[in-house]
């Protein structure tokens, strides 16, 4: 494998992204509002919920990175089918790049814009929203990593599975959507139907949530997060069995439909 | 570049049926076909894109499927529809696949400034690839597949939608590569192109390769001269029992070594039908000929033509 094709690769991705910056405002900008206007609805939730010196950014901050996250999922996917409304896809796949090196010059663009949204978003929580970290922030650095993997790698396995940008366009984000709202990153589980309590930990959303909960509202010890994470790494690495299953370099995708 | 017994199967479609073919260092071959010949699967195969069900192919000495990102650093493609980064410049395009390629800053600097003059990019370099003609994205398009300099280059119909402008300055391209040493598989509809190039021609039909060799051999092998006659409504059967004649839909082509001489002959045998005649042409030996004696069909022609004696 060559880090210097996909070192290009990835350079090349993100002169793209300068170009044409409108998933920077969607994944940079849009939490950054966002968080703000929750943060009040989120404070009064907790505090009812038996938190009642919350500020409500212990909460807002971690659903917004859940939630915001996970629209790397559908962003991903374009980067592929970009290359296919461009036709630039046989280009692409005719120079010396073997598919691990394209895979992967593709995906350090967006978990590099993951890992920045979150240290955004915290830093504004911290500057701006009255944000108290009680726990570990490397503990958050380790789970928002992995969180920000699995979703990139949903993202290719996505990919795989979808034929048109539509099909990407609607499972993408209205998948974050729902699979945001069951997890707990729109409103408090405790503030949900039981089912959805039930049904919570089949999302990556409900495991980054926890334990970014657990740690930033709680402040309970940084060794709680191994759970979430081996979660969350067994939904990347499921992701990416997928992915290499059925990834096929000579498929045709449909650009648009 | 040798390929040797290729097949290639998709489903139960038999795309290439053992073909054979050799384009030796500093040559260029004019692959020709119809469409659904299989010119375009046999390019993807020759560009370590797609594996053959059967047979061998090296670039460069390197097996394709053996060494596939070795064999794609030898060759450069450039595949039948234009792709381009459209909200980059000119520059970042050539760059970006020179840099995929090896080229490290400086060389690439100065392989697009030689890539610029040779293809006519020179005003255009930091112009945003949205913002140019048809023509001018064509040219990129190709370019690019020069960009480092490959062993073999495979330019899949490489004029297609281009103006007068670019073909002809596609074609000098080309035969510089080729003097310089590379060998070109040049598909391509437009036989003039071909003849043009004087490039040694492989006839590809239904998957095989029925014919290799240098155009004036072909030409001389089995081109025909002859005249043609179009009709308004279904030609009608040629009274001419001393002529070889073909007929397909509107047009009667007649075979005559002296085309100019034999229209008059062949007009005023046409007794009720010349009212219907609604053009005549003079076919000289030529690729196209070629075709039409190796195949029974005009190139292009997709449906198989009724023959007289």
């Amino acid at each position: 494998m060559s880090l210097r094709r996909s070192a290009a690769i990835a350079r090349h991705e993100i002169r793209i992204l300068r170009r044409d910056p409108m998933p920077l405002v969607v994944l940079l900008v849009l939490p950054l509002i966002m968080a703000p206007l929750y943060r009040t609805t989120f404070r009064a939730a907790l505090q009812f919920g038996g938190h009642p010196n919350a500020s409500g950014s212990d909460y807002a901050v971690p659903a917004q990175i859940a939630q915001f996250g996970f629209f790397l999922v559908p962003f991903t996917g374009f980067l592929y089918f970009r290359e296919h409304i461009w036709k630039t896809w046989t280009r692409v796949r005719a120079t010396p790049a073997t598919p691990i090196e394209i895979v992967a010059g593709k995906a350090a663009p967006m978990i590099a814009l993951g890992i920045i949204q979150i240290v955004a978003l915290v830093a504004l929580g911290e500057f701006a929203l009255d944000l108290h970290v009680h726990g570990e922030l490397p503990a958050i650095a380790a789970v928002s990593g992995v969180y920000i993997c699995c979703a990139v790698a949903i993202g290719l396995a996505l990919t795989a599975i979808v034929r048109t940008s539509q099909q990407l366009n609607a499972v993408g984000f209205l998948g974050a959507t729902v699979l945001g709202a069951i997890g707990g990153a729109l409103v408090p589980l405790s503030t949900l139907p039981r089912w959805t309590r039930t049904l919570a930990p089949v999302t990556p959303q409900y495991w980054a949530m926890r334990a970014n909960r657990d740690v930033i509202l709680d402040g309970r010890p940084g060794g709680l997060v191994l759970l979430p994470i081996a979660v969350l790494g067994a939904f990347t690495i499921a992701a990416i069995v997928i992915a290499i299953r059925r990834l096929r370099f000579d498929e045709r995708e449909v650009g648009w439909s | 570049m040798q390929a040797a017994g290729v097949v290639k199967r998709y489903g139960d479609r038999v795309a290439l049926r053992g073909v054979s073919l050799e384009v030796p260092a500093g040559e260029m071959v004019g692959l020709l076909g119809p469409n659904g010949a299989g010119k375009s699967t046999l390019v993807s195969i020759i560009a370590a894109l797609r594996k053959p069900d059967e047979g061998v192919v090296r670039v460069d000495g390197v097996d394709v499927v053996a060494e596939p990102s070795a064999a794609r650093s030898r060759v450069g493609l450039a595949p039948q529809e234009t792709g381009l980064y459209e909200v980059l410049t000119v520059r970042e395009n050539l760059a970006y696949f020179a840099e995929l390629a090896g080229l490290r800053r400086r060389a690439r600097t100065l392989r697009i400034d030689e890539l610029a003059g040779a293809f006519r990019l020179g005003t255009l370099l930091d112009r945003t690839v949205f913002a140019l003609s048809g023509g001018e994205r064509r040219r990129v398009h190709t370019a690019i597949a020069f960009v480092h300099r490959p062993r073999i280059l495979l330019l899949d119909e490489p004029t297609v939608g281009a103006d007068i402008e670019t073909r002809a300055a596609l074609l000098d391209v080309v035969r510089a590569a080729a003097a310089e040493g590379a060998a070109i598989l040049y598909s391509t509809h437009y036989l003039p192109e071909v003849e043009a190039l004087d490039a040694a021609v492989a006839l590809l039909v239904d998957g095989r390769l029925i014919a290799t060799g240098a155009l004036r051999t072909l030409v001389a092998q089995h081109g025909r001269a002859g005249v043609e006659l179009r009709f308004d409504g279904p030609a009608p059967a040629p009274p001419f029992a001393d002529l070889p004649a073909t007929i397909s839909h509107d047009v009667v082509r007649v075979d005559a070594a002296d085309p100019a001489a034999a229209v008059p002959m062949i007009v005023n045998r046409l007794g009720r039908h010349v009212e219907r005649l609604r053009g005549v042409e003079l076919m000289r030996p030529s690729l196209d000929s070629v075709f039409l004696a190796l195949t029974g069909r005009r190139y292009q022609t997709e449906a198989p033509d009724v023959t007289a004696a």
